[in-house]
Formats: structure tokens, sequence, C-alpha cells
């Protein structure tokens, strides 16, 4: 003990009071029990699996903590999942005391693993699993050879869970009963996720009846028939992401009949495929994107990103994200027609873009078309000549504007101030419309629109407004 | 100045609202708070439902709770209360623009020395402030993943007692973890 105390004193911690008084050294260990569960339960499995060797004050809090089973292998984090085997699982299950509140197995864990899609069943009868709030699990995408075949169902016993489960996520099974015959039924569930799974049309819009408190909905991958048509009292959030496979298993068309409630559209696509989206009701709409080849609300549509006819307009919108290879004003400005209260925009862009060329062009537009935007985020930023245009036309006209971040291209090196400088001379940031706009150049993405770094939490996480940061 | 409409004898601000005043475990601070944001604590909630009719102008004493401690932890309060002090807006949702900024705060507002931290989540814990709760233990969590136990110990100052085969134990019955 003496040594660990010298040790704190030579490696200047933060804090001097605490270095030198000795009464504060393992003052951690003197919160109590519950607040100690508290920090354990928030870690994932391994790591809270570890803090029973910190000190015996530590040893049992994770044994009695409530349980997260959470496999998911993060790269942040080297000392990953790569041990859990099986029989890992179901000794920690049989041995844990208390309430489990998440289990999550991630895609390729059985798979990997050769175990039959049974072994979930098996873990999940266990009743340190009782009252699980959590579940994730994914069987593994079918290999192209054995497409034809029906996908397994979920596993039986998640009808155990039923009167607890808050989130689900269920991957690589198929619903195969018309009508939710299998009697499905989540009284408290918010969130839903489905991917790679295979249903019969009449199937999902049974599922999505019997969660009567249903709030985020999120669809990946195939879903087996090309529409799907979405009533739902209660969605707040829907979010849906192609993935490869067969084009006739592929969701190609999702329509929002009626969402009182819904509040985010997101929607991922894989550049080659194309979902389009139609909006027959959504009155409180406030965040939509980043792609999807067809867009309509109502009468008014988007094809290609372009504007093709602009009858209904959408006040509700408040936050847009575009995911546009080639940046281009004329796409952006349509946009802004069919959302006159846009007050965030997020937009990814990948290349050297359109021209961009505006002054004569919008010349008229501008006196007429309030620029009600607050925030803009362009992450892929060249400096170029198309990418300086754009974001001129903001600076220059956009008179409530608070905030301009450029994100950097990723192959450029970092910028010298010299160039930086040029920019904001380019950019006639002297001329701006918003006296206090600030404008920040960032050279790391921050913002992630692409297909490939979509997280669920953009769908599912309705804590904040704007999932964007 | 108009006086607060009610009497019990509790502070009010120029503009009408009901303040609330919170001691400090050593007596030694007295500290005049909107009630909204007294509320967000359920012990202040549950102490002036007891104090009921009986409640004085002396203010409500909170005996584990230090000066230093209690006035960091009323900044928490002050910028996350809602702007009502209703009860029902109490549990409502802070303002879409405000969030990035209650963010913002919340990421500064644990930038401190660990004997600090470690002051607030006690308080959070006996308080029960659940944002600040989530706020602190998430703080403590992310300084533990990823970690070795050796790491961890120095980061939070935790001394063991193990002795050397009892450490040893635990990480045989553990050994998928290490």
């Amino acid at each position: 003990m003496a040594m660990v105390s010298g040790a704190k004193r030579r490696r200047g911690l933060e804090g001097e009071e605490e270095e030198e008084d000795e009464e504060r050294l393992d003052r951690i260990s003197r919160l109590p029990d519950g607040v100690l569960g508290d920090i354990v339960a928030l870690l994932p499995t391994n790591d809270g699996a570890r803090t029973q060797v910190l000190s015996s004050r530590w040893r049992h809090i994770w044994r009695s903590a409530p349980l997260n089973i959470d496999l998911d292998i993060n790269p942040d984090y080297p000392l990953g999942a790569n041990n859990v085997t099986e029989i890992v699982i179901s000794r920690i299950l049989s041995s844990h005391q208390g309430p489990c509140r998440r289990f999550s197995i991630p895609e390729h864990y059985l798979h990997y693993r050769g175990l039959p899609v049974t072994s979930l069943d098996g873990w999940l009868e266990s009743p340190a699993l009782d009252r699980l709030q959590e579940l994730e699990f994914h069987y593994g995408r079918p290999r192209l050879s054995k497409l034809a075949l029906p996908l397994p169902p979920p596993p039986a016993s998640v009808h155990r869970f039923s009167s607890t489960l808050r989130a689900v996520s269920f991957g690589g099974c198929g619903f195969t009963d018309g009508n939710n015959a299998s009697g499905l039924h989540f009284p408290v569930l918010n969130q839903l996720s489905l991917s790679d799974v295979r249903f019969l049309e009449s199937s999902l819009r049974a599922l999505l009846s019997a969660c009567p408190v249903l709030q985020s909905l999120l669809l990946m991958g195939s879903i087996g028939f090309p529409r799907v048509q979405i009533a739902s009292q209660t969605l707040r959030s829907i979010g849906v992401r192609s993935s490869c496979g067969p084009m006739n298993l592929q969701l190609q068309h999702l329509i929002i009949e009626d969402a009182p409630c819904l509040e985010r559209l997101l929607c991922f696509d894989c550049f080659c495929k194309g979902i389009t989206i139609s909006v027959i009701s959504a009155p409180e709409l406030l965040v939509l994107g980043p792609r999807s080849p067809r867009l309509q609300f109502g009468t008014t549509v988007f094809q290609g990103s372009g504007l093709v006819s602009l009858k209904m307009v959408m006040h509700s919108v408040k936050v847009l994200s575009l995911s546009e290879e080639r940046l281009s004003l004329d796409v952006v400005i349509g946009y802004m027609k069919c959302f006159p209260y846009l007050e965030r925009l997020y937009i990814q862009t990948k290349m050297a873009g359109e021209k961009n060329v505006w002054c004569r062009k919008y010349r008229n537009l501008i006196g007429t078309l309030d620029i009600r935007l607050k925030k803009i985020v362009l992450a892929g930023y060249r400096g170029n000549t198309s990418h300086v245009n754009f974001a001129k036309f903001f600076v220059l006209n956009a008179r409530m504007l608070e905030s301009m971040r450029l994100e950097l291209c990723i192959a450029k090196p970092s910028p010298s101030n010299a160039w930086i400088d040029k920019q904001y001379r380019l950019l006639q940031t002297k001329n701006k419309a918003s006296r206090d706009m600030q404008l920040d150049f960032a050279s790391d993405y921050g913002l992630y629109l692409t297909y490939s770094f979509f997280r669920p939490e953009q769908v599912h996480d309705l804590s904040t407004a704007d999932p964007f940061p | 100045m108009a006086a607060a409409a009610d009497s019990s004898g509790d502070g009010g601000t120029s503009s009408g609202e009901k303040t609330i005043v919170l001691v400090s475990s050593d007596n030694s601070a007295r500290f005049e708070v909107r009630e909204a944001a007294a509320l967000l604590s359920q012990t202040v909630r549950r102490m002036i439902d007891e104090a009921g009719a009986d409640a004085s102008g002396d203010g409500i004493t909170l005996p584990d709770v230090d000066a230093k401690t209690l006035a960091k932890v009323l900044e928490y309060c002050n910028k996350h209360a809602p702007a009502s002090s209703s009860s029902s807006a109490a549990e409502a949702a802070p303002p879409a623009e405000g969030e990035e900024d209650l963010e913002r705060f919340d990421r500064e507002f644990v930038r401190v020395d660990m004997g600090t931290l470690y002051s607030l989540v006690t308080a959070a814990s006996y308080l029960k402030i659940e944002g600040l709760l989530n706020l602190t233990c998430q703080t403590i969590a992310d300084m533990i993943k990823g970690k070795t136990p050796e790491q961890i110990r120095k980061t939070l100052g935790i001394t063991s007692e193990f002795t050397p085969e009892e450490e040893d134990e635990v990480r045989r019955e553990n050994a998928w973890a290490f």
C-alpha cells in the first residue's frame, strides 16, 4: 500500500490536495455499493469483469450490479471480447446474482464460433436474464448460395422478455408466419431494429402493431418485399439502410402513410441501390437525410437530388443532412425552398463539385428567400472554386447564420495558416451577412454521413433533437 | 419588489419566483436557489414534503454536503433546471436549442480533479440528482474502460489489500476477461 501512494506522488496526478492528503486515498472505494454498481454497470462485459480484481471492496460489485453482456468488439478498446467463449457466457450467466439489463451478441459471433442458432435460446433461458431490457443478436447473413432457404425464426425464448424488453435488435432471422402468428407482443418496447431479417408482407405491419409504444424503428438490409408502409401513432424516428443482396429482396420503397409523431427520418443508402421515400403525412418531421435517390413529400418530388416539382412545403423540417458526391448549390437551394424553416444543414461531399456559380442566377432569389439557417457543417471541403462558391453563398446571404464549420477533405494534408487565411479572403468573410457568424476549419471529420459510418444511435438516441454533431 | 405569494416563508426573487435556501453540512454557506433547480434533487424534494407547513425561513440543511461541493452541485442544477418551476414542467425536456449548450456545459463541468469528481458523485447519489449521477458515473466509467487493473488503480487511487494468492484466484476464476 505504501508503494501505491509513493507512486502516486511521483507521478503527479491531477489535484494537489489528493496527493498530499492521505485521507483522500481510495475515496472512490468509499462510495456506496449502489453507486459503484452504477459505474460498473456502464462498462462492457470484459471491463466490468476485470473490476473484480481491483480490490476486495470491488470484488463483489460486478457480480451484484446489473449485468451487461455486451460482446460488441470495439476496436478502440484493445482488451476486447475475443476470449469470451460460449462456455464463458454460460458461466457468467449461471454465477451472476444481479439482474441482467442487456444481452448483446455481435453479428459474426455465432458464425465464427461455429455455434448453432439454438445456442442463443439456451442462454436466453438462463434465470440471470429474467427481466431483460435490451436484447441484440444477429444470426449472421446467409451466404449467397443459401439465399433461397428460409431464415431461422427468432429464438422462442424471446417471449420470456415480452413484458420487460425496451430495446431489441433482431438479426438474420425470418418472420415467416403471416400476421404475427407467433404472438410476439412487446408492451414496453421503445426501440426496434431489424437487421437482415425476412418478412412476409403482413408480418411487419402485425409486428409493429404488437409494439404499442414504439418510438424508433431501424430497418437494415433485406426485408423480403419491396414496399413498406408505415402508419404509427407513436413512432418518432425511422431509419433505413440498404445492404448488398439480391434486388428482389431489398426494400425499394418506404411509404410514410401516417406518422403524426415522426420527427426523424434517416435513409443511409448504398450508392448503387436506392430506396424511394414517400412521405404522405408526417407533420412534425424535424430531421431528414442524408441520401435517397427519390424523395417525395406529397406532390413535391426530389429525384436524383434535384428538385423536380415543388408543390408542397414542409414547415416543420429544421435539420437536413445530405450526402452529395458532387457539391451542388442548385440542389441545396432546391431543398431550402421546400424547407423554408431549415436551421441546420449538414453536408458530406466527396469530389470536386459542380461549378456553383450563383451571382447572376440567384440574384432575384436572394431578395425573396429568407435564409433561416443558423448552423452549417460541410465535410469534405477542398477549398477549390466549387466549394468556395458554395460556402460563399451562405457567408454573404445567410443573415441568421451563427456557425459554419468546414471539415477538410481527408486526402489533404494539414492546412497551413497561409492557406486558411486565403480561404477567409476567398470566402469574403469581411462581408458576412450575419454579424455573429463564426467560421471554423476542422482537419478531422466530426460528421459521418456515409453509408459505411452509419450508427444505430443516430436513429435510436432521441435524447437530443439533432442527431448530428 | 413583490413578495412571493405563498406563505411558507421561503424567499422570492424580484420576479416573484419561489426560491429555496440550502445550507451546507458545516453550516458555513447558505445558497438561495430557484425552486426548479433545487427540486432536481429528489432528496430535497422529499425533505420539503416532509417539512410541510413547518418550513421556516432557516433553509434546508444538507448534512452530507460541504460548501464547496454544494456550490458546484448547484451550478449544475441551475444550468439544468427547467424555465418554469411548476412540478410538471420539472420533468419536461429542455428546449432543443439549449441541448448543445448543455452538452458542452456537462463536458466542461466534469473536467475536475479526482477529489472533486468523487465529491460530486457522492453528493449526486445522496441528493438523488439523476442527471448529475449519470454524468459523473459515466465519466468514471470512461476512465475505467479499456484499462488494465493496474492502470485503473493508479487513475482512481484504489488501494488493493489482496494478497498475491487472492488476486491470482480472482484472475483465474475470470481468466477470459484478462
